[in-house]
């Protein structure tokens, strides 16, 4: 017993028509059962009134968006424009993407236009220097695969490479290479790459920033100690300034000069003494008495 | 009644305040202070106002194996951990690192192509597909081997085809050289210098310094990987030593004395620096370093007067002479305290073991802020005491694009593929006498090395893999497997209980002259975290569970 298979009704093509072309391109922008009927223009019909709600509510929706950040555009910050460009692109295109704004160029055009030793002689001295980064810095893996895959496809170069470096010094090889002619000079790189003539990128660019990191270049030398013990005296001079004048009826010798030294430091250490040190002696010394007068009003002036 | 005052003088009150102030008004109690602490006491002595010294440097500028026999000059100025790490690429790496420079080749070319060299270069070398391509590879590389061409296999036939094609042509001939230097720079690697020890599952190598009585021997014997310095090396007992003449660079300088945080000032209206105090050091009673430390800053730290000495990178140093001249213009010849304490010396500070006459100061060039890959191949070697084996289990290896491997995930996808045919009934139950054992986990079996006692771990396979498909068989990396046609056997007490792991990564560090290098580097660490044998005997269980 053979089976046949139903009967299918007389297929009438729709392709070309308005309604199916509507509908594939709306299908692009990921809307639900948007790819269109082939064979049936009522099935067509019907499908186009069945979708047709939710794109109304799409786009009346991401209008609604542009709408509120319109009106406080003036103090948003870059990141809130760019939450509102993804809330608007998920909106009409039913899933999210990456947005990147458009900046102004930081770097000055001959940054860019004139590139290092090194660099300016061989276009491809930073595509090797990738192809070396890569093994340590796993956030170039990407960029890596984009450039191996694609100019394998395309069977010729296709991304352009730029070095710049601040602050730029004429003559200078590139730091991803060698060492700055200063000795303890920084340098900061920068790799662009892309796809098209970087030498006169200015004014408004749009990228991304890949990676970034710090590398040091050692010395040639290193500062090491050479110590040793010496039993240096620890005198040192006096703090304070005696000065001497000479008795009325003298004039000056060395002996006068040496006795005053003397006494000067003797009174030091007497300076050092104070009462409760003396003990006994206390009751004698300091001998140094004010009278008073009788009626006790006070000290007198004459010691 | 006729009375009397005394006047008292008293330069001591129970108030702290007055004394913290340290008033200067009265000129003789400051004199009285400097007496008191000893700064008028007359000393038969002088002060160091100049010093003379001599450094002999030889250049640290050999190396090999420590097995090898035959030293190679090496570049003193490149950091010594690349010449002591690199080790060989594993097939899937040098498939890649082939194919890539033979796009760079190209790439280089294409200015000046118009496809003729393009054609030569990949009919003559064209790469072949390598085996054991992860599925979600196989795409880049069959596309590599179609449009790239064998970079590698070109550079060591460098010479024939410079004779027989390069000559030609002016350009080609810059830009082929231009890529030679470029193939050299990208990977450090000298099969003749590799200073693994697959045996013992750490470097070892030892370095020379030239000088002109021979060559000074360093040895590094156990160097895990990670970081090297001159703690990592021993003196050769019987080596040269630096010619001992007086000669070599003199220079005059003027000494600084000593000074360090924490110091005990030496005056007496000075303040001290608060924020070390040594005083308050809390040292347990076996804590010799922070004591000897605290007692030296406190009750020795002056005196001490220090000089700056330039060494170069990768160099011995030694300081031939010194003489001090001091300020009454006597000049004082100073030896080094370790020549003065002589061999049987215990202050050992920055000496390196076996340097017992004078000993050099060891300034090895080492990698500077290196920066460091991520793990592409990783190994984990542990004891099994129950079944008496060792176990050593290849977690990860290098696979194309120097991306790394999961051999756990790959076997339990592959696992799950198999397991999955000829299921029956789910309510089924499964005896189980042992489970098996994941061939990444290569058995290591003791035996007795001949003609001694010392027992060794020799890798061996298990039985039961002859019934798994034979692309999931076998090690992929080059930890286990060093050379494919011998054995290994490992020494027993490398291998701990608690386990030991061997991971490889790329490293990349920057020599003097700014030329960056990358090596592919191991290093050994405790093994983190531990892993539990996968051994199990005598399970029962349903299917599906």
């Amino acid at each position: 017993m053979s089976v046949s298979p139903p009967k299918m009704p007389a297929a009438v093509d729709v392709r070309g028509s308005q309604l199916f072309e509507a509908l594939m391109r709306l299908s692009y922008f990921n809307v639900p059962q948007a790819i269109p009927e082939l064979d049936d223009p009522a099935a067509l019909t019907a499908q186009a009134e069945a979708v047709l709600p939710a794109v109304k509510t799409r786009r009346d929706d991401a209008q609604g968006i542009l709408r509120r950040a319109r009106e406080n555009d003036a103090n948003a910050s870059p990141e809130q424009r760019i939450r509102t460009a993804r809330a608007v692109f998920a909106m009409i295109l039913g899933r999210e993407y990456p947005v990147m704004l458009r900046f102004q160029m930081p770097l000055q055009s001959e940054t860019l236009s004139d590139q290092p030793v090194g660099v300016s002689s061989d276009p491809h001295a930073a595509a090797g220097w990738l192809l070396k980064m890569v093994r340590v810095r796993p956030e170039l893996v990407p960029l890596r695969g984009l450039i191996t895959t694609a100019e394998a496809l395309r069977d010729q170069p296709l991304f352009a490479f730029r070095v710049a470096q601040v602050p730029t010094v004429a003559g200078e090889a590139w730091t991803g290479v060698a060492r700055p002619n200063d000795e303890g000079a920084d340098r900061l790189s920068l790799v662009l790459t892309g796809n098209g003539d970087l030498s006169a990128l200015g004014g408004e660019i749009c990228g991304l920033v890949l990676d970034q990191w710090a590398e040091r270049i050692p010395s040639n030398y290193e500062m090491t100690g050479l110590t040793f013990h010496f039993d240096a005296p620890t005198s040192r001079p006096p703090q304070s300034l005696l000065l001497a004048v000479p008795p009325e009826d003298a004039t000056w010798d060395f002996g006068l000069v040496v006795d005053t030294v003397r006494e000067a430091f003797a009174l030091a250490r007497i300076r050092a003494v104070a009462p409760e040190t003396l003990g006994e002696y206390g009751q004698h010394i300091p001998a140094v008495f004010l009278s008073q007068d009788l009626d006790m009003t006070g000290a007198a002036d004459d010691v | 009644m006729y009375r009397q005052y005394r006047l008292e003088g008293s330069t001591r009150s129970e108030e702290i305040e007055s004394g913290l102030q340290s008033q200067i008004a009265d000129a003789l109690w400051l004199l009285a202070r400097q007496w008191q602490v000893g700064e008028f006491h007359g000393e038969d002595a002088a002060s160091p106002i100049q010093a003379r010294y001599a450094t002999q440097i030889a250049p640290v500028d050999q190396f090999r194996p420590y097995a090898g026999k035959q030293f190679r000059s090496i570049d003193p100025f490149l950091p010594l951990e690349a010449y002591a790490e690199q080790q060989p690429l594993n097939d899937a790496a040098s498939f890649w690192r082939a194919a890539e420079a033979g796009q760079h080749l190209l790439r280089l070319l294409a200015p000046l192509d118009n496809g003729k060299w393009r054609k030569v270069l990949r009919d003559e070398y064209a790469l072949t597909m390598p085996s054991n391509i992860e599925p979600q590879d196989v795409a880049v590389v069959a596309l590599m081997v179609r449009r790239s061409c064998d970079g590698e296999r070109i550079y060591l036939e460098r010479a024939r085809l410079e004779a027989e094609f390069v000559k030609q042509d002016e350009d080609f001939e810059a830009m082929f050289s231009a890529w030679v230097a470029w193939f050299e720079d990208r990977l450090f690697d000298d099969s003749a210098l590799e200073s693994w020890d697959p045996e013992r599952m750490e470097y070892r190598f030892s370095a020379g310094a030239t000088t002109s009585k021979g060559t000074i021997v360093l040895d590094a014997k156990e160097y895990p990987g990670g970081h090297l310095d001159w703690f990592s090396f021993d003196k050769r007992d019987n080596a040269v030593d630096l010619p001992k003449d007086g000669k070599g660079e003199l220079k005059t300088v003027i000494p600084t004395p000593v000074q360090f945080s924490g110091m005990a000032v030496q005056r007496w209206f000075e303040f001290e620096d608060g924020t070390v105090n040594f005083g308050d050091v809390s040292a347990g009673a076996v804590d010799f370093a922070r004591m000897i430390t605290a007692a030296f800053a406190t009750a020795f730290g002056d005196d001490w007067y220090v000089m700056p000495v330039r060494v170069p990178i990768g160099s011995l140093a030694q300081i031939g002479t010194l003489t001090v001249l001091d300020s009454f213009g006597d000049t004082h010849p100073i030896r080094s305290i370790a020549a003065n304490d002589g061999t049987k010396r215990v202050w050992r500070f920055f000496e390196l073991n076996g340097d017992d006459d004078d000993p050099l100061l060891f300034v090895p060039s080492v990698a500077l802020g290196r920066l460091e890959g991520k793990a592409v191949e990783r190994v984990t070697l542990l004891r099994d005491e129950t079944e008496n084996l060792g176990w050593g289990i290849e977690k990860a290896y290098e696979g194309v694009l120097e991306r790394s491997v999961e051999r756990g995930r790959q076997w339990t996808t592959a696992r799950s593929q198999v397991s999955s045919q000829g299921v029956s009934d789910d309510e089924s139950w499964q005896y189980r006498l042992l489970n098996p054992i994941p061939p990444y986990w290569i058995p290591f079996v003791p035996v007795r090395m001949t003609g001694s006692a010392q027992i060794r771990l020799r890798r061996g396979r298990m039985s039961e893999w002859e019934l798994l498909p034979p692309e999931m068989i076998g090690i992929r990396g080059t930890t286990l497997l060093p050379d494919p046609a011998a054995p290994l056997n490992v020494y027993e007490e490398e291998v701990p209980a608690s386990g030991i792991d061997v991971s490889s990564s790329y490293q990349f560090a920057r020599h003097a002259s700014g030329q960056a290098v990358v090596w592919l580097g191991r290093r050994k660490q405790a093994a983190q975290p531990q892993i539990t044998l996968a051994r199990e005997t005598d399970r029962l269980k349903r299917q599906g569970e």
